[in-house]
C-alpha cells in the first residue's frame, strides 16, 4: 500500500531533477554550444566534413613538435612534482612537530595563486637581476618545470598525505615484526595502500600541467609552445581560426581521455583500507635520523614554495633608487606607456567587479548542481558538471570567442562575457566543494528531525541548509579567488581597454624596462594579497578537511 | 495503545521484519530481544514512519497511521548512534522538537532546560555535541526524544 514517506522520497527526487536543470541549461548554452562551434569550425569549415585541418595539425612538423612538447613537459613536471612532494607528504602526515597545522595551510598557498603571479615570481627568481639569474635558467624549460612543481606541490601533499595520515601504522609495525626491513615494510605494506592516491594525484597534476597556459606563455617565451599557447598564438596573432579549432579538438580529445582515466583512479580509492583518525597515527620524530628527515623536508618546502614568493615581494620593493614603494605608487598611473590603455589600479577595479559577478553566477549554478548531486548520485550529472574543470580555460575562451559573437547570442560587446567565462571555470570547484559536505549529512539527522515533528521542507531548512551554508561560504571564497586570477579564458575575450589585473600583469611583463617590470611585480603582489584574503576567509569556515580541489 | 498488524519490512530483497503482530498498552513497557540484524531497529523505524517500504498497519489508539508522515506521528525515537545535530549545541538539540511544536521562545528554552536537567546535564547547554563522551551524547539524545512530550 502506498504510504506518504514514499511519495515524500519521490518529490525529493523530482526537486533534485529540477535543481539539476539550472546547471545543465547554463552548461548547455555557455559550454556545449561553444564547444560544438569549435568542432564545427574544425571539422566542417565549409559546411561539409573536411578532415584536412586535423590532418594538417597531425602532419605539420612544427605542430607535431608542439604536441610532443605538451606531453613531454607534463610528464616530466608530474614526475618531478611527485619526487619532491612525496617525502613532504610523508613528513606532514606521519610526524607531529610544532607548527604542523601552519605548514599544511601554507603549503597550499602556491596552488591558489593566479598563474600570472606564479609566472611573475619565477621571472623575478630566474630572470636577469634575480637571485638565481646567474644560473641561466631563464627562458629554458627548467623555468617551466620548476614553476609547475611550485604550483602542484600541494596537490600531491594534500591528496597523498590526506590518505597517508589515516593509514594504520600498526600494519607497517606488524610487517617489521615479521622480519621486513623498514624499506621492505614501506614497499610491501604502505606503498600498495597509497597507490590509488598517488595515481590520482599524478593524474591531476598531469592534467593541470597538460593544460597549463599562463605559466608557459610567460616563462616559455617564443621557444616553448604547448597546445594551449599555440591555440592562443594561432587565434590572436596569426588569425588562423581553423587551425586553432583543429588544435582545440585534439586538446579536448586528449583531456577527455585523461579525465576518464582520472575518474577511474578516483573510484578505486580507499577500498578495503582500515582507516584511523589522523591524530592517532602521527607521532613526534624520535631518532636523530627522523629529525633530519623532518627538518630536510621542511627546508625544501621553505625554499621551493616560499622562495619564489619572497623574491617576488623583494623585487616589487627594490626600485632603482633603493628600497621603497615607488612601484606601488606607479600602479595608479599609466606611466610613460600609453599602449597599456589603463592603469593597473583601474584593472584592479575591473577585476573585483568581474570576479564578484562571476562568483554570484558560479555559486548559484554550482550550488544547484551540488544539491541535485547530493539528492541522487548520478554519474553522468557528476561528469557533466566536472567537464569544464578538465577542458581547459583556453578552450572556454576560444569557444566564447567564436560562438558568442553572432546571433542568436551576440555578447561580443557585453562586459558580461568575461564573468560568464570565469564562472564557467569556477563552477566545477563550487560543485566539488559543496557536494561532499552535502552528501556527508547523515540521513539519520533528517530522520531524527522528522520524528521530532519537522515537516520535509522544515527538515531541509533546519538540517540541510545550515550545513550547506558553510560549504557555500567556502565555495564562494574559492570561486572568487579563481575568478580573480583567471587568465587563460579572459585573455581571449577581454576588451583591450578594460583589462583585468592578470591580463594587465601579463602586458606589463611583456614590456621592456625596469619600470614596467617593477610595476608588474607590485601588481602581482597586490593580486596575491587579494587572493590570499579570499582564501584565508575560506580556511576560517572550512568544516574539517572536507572539500576537494 | 500501540498495535502492529501484519507488519513486514524488506529492502533490497532482504526481509527484515516478517508479518509481525504486537500490541502495547498505555504505560506498558515492552522489551524486544534478538540477535544483531534480526530487525529490532527496523521495527522501530517502521513505527516511527521512517520505513517507507513497510507493509501492514501501525495503529495508535485504533487509528491507522500508515498515511501519517513521521513528523506528525508524535513518537519519540532514540537513534542507535544518537544522530545529534552537529551544527547545533546541546540545548539547541534538545529544544528542536519543542520548536517544531511552535511554542514561544521562552517556553522552548525553559522546557528544554528542564529536560536537560532530568538527564543530569545542567551546565552543558552550550557545549558542542561533538565534544561530549558517548554516554553524555546518549543522554542528550534521550532528553531530545522526551522533551516534546514532557
Amino acid at each position: 500500500m502506498p504510504s506518504s514517506p514514499l511519495t515524500r522520497t519521490r518529490s525529493h527526487r523530482r526537486s533534485g531533477t529540477l535543481l539539476a536543470l539550472v546547471p545543465l541549461a547554463f552548461l548547455g548554452v555557455f559550454f556545449v554550444y561553444p564547444v560544438v562551434s569549435i568542432v564545427a569550425r574544425g571539422l566542417f569549415p565549409d559546411g561539409h566534413l573536411d578532415l584536412s585541418p586535423i590532418a594538417d595539425v597531425v602532419t605539420d612538423p612544427s605542430l607535431r613538435h608542439v604536441l610532443w612538447f605538451t606531453v613531454w613537459q607534463a610528464t616530466v613536471s608530474t614526475g618531478l612534482t611527485l619526487l619532491v612532494a612525496l617525502p613532504g607528504a610523508a613528513v606532514v602526515s606521519r610526524y607531529r612537530f610544532p607548527g604542523r597545522a601552519a605548514v599544511r595551510a601554507l603549503v597550499t598557498v602556491p596552488f591558489v595563486l593566479p598563474t600570472v603571479v606564479v609566472g611573475a615570481a619565477f621571472v623575478a627568481l630566474l630572470g636577469p637581476g634575480g637571485p638565481l639569474g646567474a644560473l641561466g635558467l631563464d627562458q629554458t624549460v627548467w623555468a617551466i618545470l620548476l614553476a609547475h612543481v611550485f604550483f602542484n606541490y600541494a596537490v600531491v601533499l594534500r591528496t597523498v598525505g590526506g590518505l597517508w595520515a589515516h593509514l594504520d601504522p600498526h600494519q607497517e609495525e606488524a610487517a617489521r615484526m615479521l622480519g621486513a626491513t623498514r624499506w621492505r615494510a614501506f614497499r610491501e605494506v604502505t606503498l600498495p595502500a597509497l597507490r590509488p592516491a598517488i595515481a590520482a594525484a599524478a593524474s591531476i597534476v598531469f592534467l593541470f600541467t597538460f593544460t597549463s597556459f599562463g605559466v608557459i606563455l610567460i616563462l616559455g617565451g617564443p621557444r616553448f609552445a604547448t597546445l594551449e599557447t599555440e591555440i592562443y598564438r594561432q587565434t590572436a596573432q596569426l588569425l588562423r581560426l581553423d587551425v586553432a579549432a583543429a588544435l582545440t579538438i585534439v586538446q579536448m580529445v586528449a583531456v577527455l581521455a585523461l579525465l576518464f582515466v582520472t575518474s577511474r583512479l578516483e573510484g578505486r580509492q580507499l577500498i578495503g583500507l582500515r582507516l584511523r583518525g589522523a591524530n592517532e597515527t602521527a607521532r613526534r620524530p624520535r631518532t636523530p635520523r627522523e629529525r633530519v628527515i623532518v627538518a630536510t623536508n621542511l627546508a625544501v618546502m621553505a625554499v621551493v614554495l616560499g622562495g619564489p614568493i619572497l623574491v617576488l615581494v623583494e623585487r616589487s620593493l627594490h626600485t632603482p633608487n633603493g628600497y621603497g614603494v615607488g612601484f606601488y605608487r606607479a600602479l595608479g598611473s599609466l606611466g610613460d606607456d600609453s599602449a597599456l590603455f589603463v592603469s593597473p589600479l583601474h584593472a584592479v577595479g575591473t577585476s573585483l567587479r568581474y570576479a564578484a559577478v562571476a562568483t554570484v553566477i558560479a555559486v548559484i549554478v554550482g550550488g544547484c548542481g551540488a544539491f541535485a548531486l547530493a539528492r541522487h548520485r548520478s554519474g553522468s550529472l557528476d561528469a557533466a558538471l566536472s567537464l569544464p574543470l578538465g577542458v581547459s580555460a583556453v578552450t572556454v575562451g576560444f569557444g566564447f570567442l567564436i560562438a558568442l559573437d553572432e546571433p542568436p547570442l551576440d555578447l561580443r560587446t557585453s562586459w558580461i562575457l568575461v564573468p560568464l567565462a570565469q564562472a564557467l571555470i569556477a563552477i566545477p570547484f563550487v560543485v566539488r566543494t559543496m557536494t561532499p559536505v552535502l552528501r556527508s549529512i547523515d540521513p539519520r539527522l533528517r530522520d531524527a528531525a522528522a520524528t521530532l515533528g519537522a515537516s520535509p521542507s522544515r527538515v531541509w531548512r533546519e538540517v540541510d541548509l545550515p550545513i550547506a551554508a558553510r560549504a557555500g561560504l567556502v565555495a564562494t571564497g574559492f570561486a572568487f579567488a579563481i575568478s580573480l586570477g583567471e587568465f587563460g579564458a579572459t585573455l581571449f575575450i577581454v576588451r583591450p581597454d578594460t583589462p583585468t589585473l592578470p591580463v594587465e600583469i601579463f602586458r606589463l611583463l611583456g614590456r621592456p624596462g625596469p619600470q614596467s617590470f617593477g610595476t608588474a611585480m607590485a601588481a602581482s603582489v597586490l593580486l596575491m594579497g587579494i587572493t590570499a584574503l579570499a582564501v584565508l576567509g575560506i580556511e576560517r569556515f572550512r568544516v574539517g578537511t572536507v572539500g576537494a580541489f | 495503545m500501540l498495535a502492529l498488524e501484519h507488519l513486514s519490512v524488506s529492502y533490497d530483497g532482504v526481509v527484515a521484519v516478517r508479518d509481525l503482530e504486537l500490541t502495547a498498552a498505555d504505560g506498558e513497557i515492552v522489551s524486544v530481544l534478538g540477535p544483531s540484524g534480526s530487525g529490532k531497529s527496523t521495527m522501530l523505524r517502521a513505527i516511527a514512519g521512517l520505513a517507507p517500504e513497510a507493509l501492514g498497519v501501525v495503529r495508535w489508539d485504533g487509528l491507522d497511521l500508515t498515511r501519517v508522515p513521521p513528523h506528525r506521528r508524535g513518537f519519540g525515537l532514540m537513534f542507535q548512534d544518537h544522530a545529534l545535530f552537529p551544527h547545533r549545541d546541546v540545548l539547541a538539540n534538545v529544544a528542536f522538537g519543542l520548536r517544531m511544536q511552535r511554542h514561544s521562545r521562552a517556553t522552548v528554552d525553559q522546557r528544554a532546560r528542564v529536560a536537560l536537567g532530568r538527564v543530569g546535564l545542567t551546565g552543558f547547554e552550550h557545549r558542542r555535541v561533538s565534544e561530549l563522551s558517548g554516554g553524555e551524547q546518549q543522554r542528550v539524545a534521550l532528553a531530545r526524544a522526551l522533551a516534546p512530550s514532557s
